[in-house]
């Protein structure tokens, strides 16, 4: 179990389940690491008072052991599904291009792109390509749902997404069909073939894209109601800032250092 | 329970999607390894609801996506429990998720519910409530020592 260092109090722990009663004395261990956006703890304190700690992005939970107050501490597990996201957001060739809004993306502000469909250079697709390929299937799974329904906050648009589907498909030519179903189910009101772009990228899994996209397609039938697609958020109408380039700290590999900030 | 193979796993998954209907709060996206759903073995055609308790066990991992497209991420050797759920895109002011962290490792990546009303996300973990912006998290709960 991947374990972080921050630790909450808390109280004795007792859970029921279907297989028997499994308990554990004393206190246990709770930690919050917020990867993407932020995160609100409220602790209920033995004295029955309530303490309230804010993690922000790229940050966890941590008790100073001295006074046992809850601390944040900067992340310090590495999550290879958040570094390779964080990798491919930093990365995506126009990112320098877009425009400033007053809050950021994390704001809930929809990307604005220059360049309607950006396309990695071959040094950085070779580069995430080879985090992708350590990737279990589960993973990969968890970077396109990371990347689509955290658009908003890694200020990108589908053309990442995109990008990344043919990445991982050229890399992965076996996880296509489920990139490609995932992408479908999560992003379903795309203008992009998502399937198409990896049918180029793994010719050999036509038939396992196809079927994954005929079978999103009659999921979505029965979704109904419950499925729609995320209506995007309005732009302001007029931007004073001059436009800025979020910092970034890229890694030779993709690897990354400090993830943007929420706010 | 032996592990599925991933791209078999992915195939039975994709057939059961094609052939049952989103009857529930939320499906199985891929899984490894022994996972339970209320003590009993997970299979592609487990459909999950409110109050259901999913359990992982060692070196097996599960991923959920449920209806408001937010997605589970349970580690080996977890358990949650989905105690409150309920997802309308056309009455968002009901929609709610709550989710009973009481062992491991969750990943949680936001859907609808978070973007709209995230006041209306929470998990519960020991003594500690989370509520989300955002996002993509991680909560972990275990015993002291580890």
């Amino acid at each position: 179990m991947r374990l972080l260092q921050g630790v909450l109090p808390s109280c004795v722990l007792l859970m029921s389940a279907a297989m028997g009663v499994w308990s554990a004395p004393g206190d246990v261990v709770v930690n919050v690491e917020a990867m993407i956006g932020e995160a609100t703890i409220v602790n209920q304190k033995p004295d029955g008072k309530q303490e309230k700690i804010v993690v922000p992005t790229g940050k966890t939970t941590q008790k100073d052991p001295g006074t046992g107050q809850i601390l944040l501490a900067p992340s310090t597990t590495p999550d290879k599904v958040n570094e390779v996201v964080h990798a491919i957001a930093a990365s995506s060739p126009d990112s320098g291009k877009q425009l400033p809004s007053e809050d950021g993306c994390s704001q809930g502000n929809s990307p604005k792109r220059l360049s309607p469909q950006p396309e990695y250079d071959d040094a950085t697709a070779t580069a995430i390509a080879k985090e992708l390929e350590g990737m279990s299937s589960g993973e990969l799974m968890m970077v396109m749902a990371v990347l689509i329904n955290n658009a908003n906050h890694l200020c990108i648009d589908d053309s990442t997404v995109a990008n990344t589907v043919g990445l991982i498909s050229a890399a992965r030519p076996e996880e296509a069909a489920s990139v490609v179903f995932v992408a479908l189910l999560l992003s379903p009101d795309s203008d992009i073939d998502f399937a198409e772009i990896a049918e180029k990228a793994a010719p050999a899994q036509v038939q396992d894209i196809r079927k994954a996209k005929q079978d999103v397609d009659e999921l979505k039938k029965d979704f109904g109601a419950k499925i729609t697609p995320l209506q995007p958020t309005p732009q302001p109408a007029t931007r004073s800032n001059p436009p800025i380039q979020p910092p970034r700290d890229i890694a030779p590999g993709g690897a990354i250092g400090t993830p943007p900030s929420p706010e | 329970m032996p592990a599925i193979p991933p791209l078999h796993a992915l195939l039975l998954l994709l057939a059961v999607f094609s052939a049952g209907a989103w009857s529930a709060d939320g499906r199985v996206l891929s899984f490894e390894g022994d996972v339970r759903v209320n003590g009993e073995p997970i299979t592609a055609e487990t459909l999950l609801k409110r109050e259901d308790t999913i359990t992982t066990g060692p070196d097996s991992s599960v991923r959920i996506v449920l209806t408001d497209n937010s997605v589970l991420d349970l580690d080996s050797g977890s358990q949650i429990l989905i105690s409150d759920y309920s997802f309308d895109a056309d009455e968002p002011a009901a929609n709610i998720s709550k989710v009973d962290i009481l062992s491991g490792t969750l990943r949680y990546v936001s859907g609808r519910i978070a973007k709209e009303d995230p006041e209306n996300i929470s998990f519960t973990a020991g003594n500690s409530t989370i509520g989300v912006r955002g996002t993509f998290i991680s909560i972990s709960v275990s015993p002291p020592g580890e």
